[in-house]
């Protein structure tokens, strides 16, 4: 994706996205529970955060949830924040891998360790070449 | 890191939305170079050293502790 942040689909891309996966997560999750209420829910909470990136477009925040990194400063930001969500994610399938190993029964914690493992060893060996 | 973009910016009258706009970044960029909250790629520090006509190692100095 390299539309202009400043473009109408680079304003619109991330809350439509959020949208299309309101419906899916909801239809998903009635699916999974028959439970209106918590498809509903789970639908609803998506649909509030597309309606707050397409509301709040005077704030920089808002606009670096959207994915309009409109120079390199915003583009460090992004890169720092998604390194801090992927402590966060590590922080809870590390142990989840651990306790599915311990059990002798992998399972998607350790699928998800595992393909975090090679993915980050793959990466690192394709950026020593470029950089 | 210390820079002196602030000095020469208003000395050229420049606001921080006219700077920004001539060096394609956000405001809220130059204000944080400005602030020492961010140091900027080597092509932002040439580009504002060349806009503003002077050595970038006169523009920064990373031995100072940077300005608030």
């Amino acid at each position: 994706m390299t539309a202009d942040p400043r473009s109408a689909e680079a304003r619109w891309l991330v809350p439509g996205l959020s949208l299309v996966l309101a419906v899916v997560a909801g239809v998903v999750a009635w699916l999974g529970t028959r439970d209106v209420v918590l498809a509903l829910l789970v639908a609803g909470v998506l649909v509030v955060y597309a309606g707050v990136l397409v509301i709040g477009s005077h704030s920089e925040t808002i606009r670096l949830l959207r994915g309009q990194t409109e120079d390199e400063r915003g583009s460090a930001i992004e890169a720092r924040a998604s390194v801090a969500s992927l402590y966060a994610v590590l922080a809870v399938v590390l142990p989840g891998a651990g306790v599915e190993l311990f059990r002798g029964s992998p399972g998607p914690f350790t699928l998800v360790a595992a393909v975090g493992g090679l993915v980050y060893m793959v990466a690192i060996a394709v950026l020593r070449r470029r950089m | 890191m210390w820079n002196r973009v602030r000095v020469l910016r208003t000395d050229a009258g420049l606001t921080q939305a006219q700077l920004a706009e001539a060096m394609d970044v956000s405001r809220n960029t130059i204000n944080s170079i400005e602030t020492g909250r961010y140091t900027p790629s080597l092509p932002l520090a040439l580009a504002l050293a060349r806009h503003f006509t002077t050595p970038v190692e006169e523009l920064f100095d990373d031995r100072r502790s940077p300005q608030r």
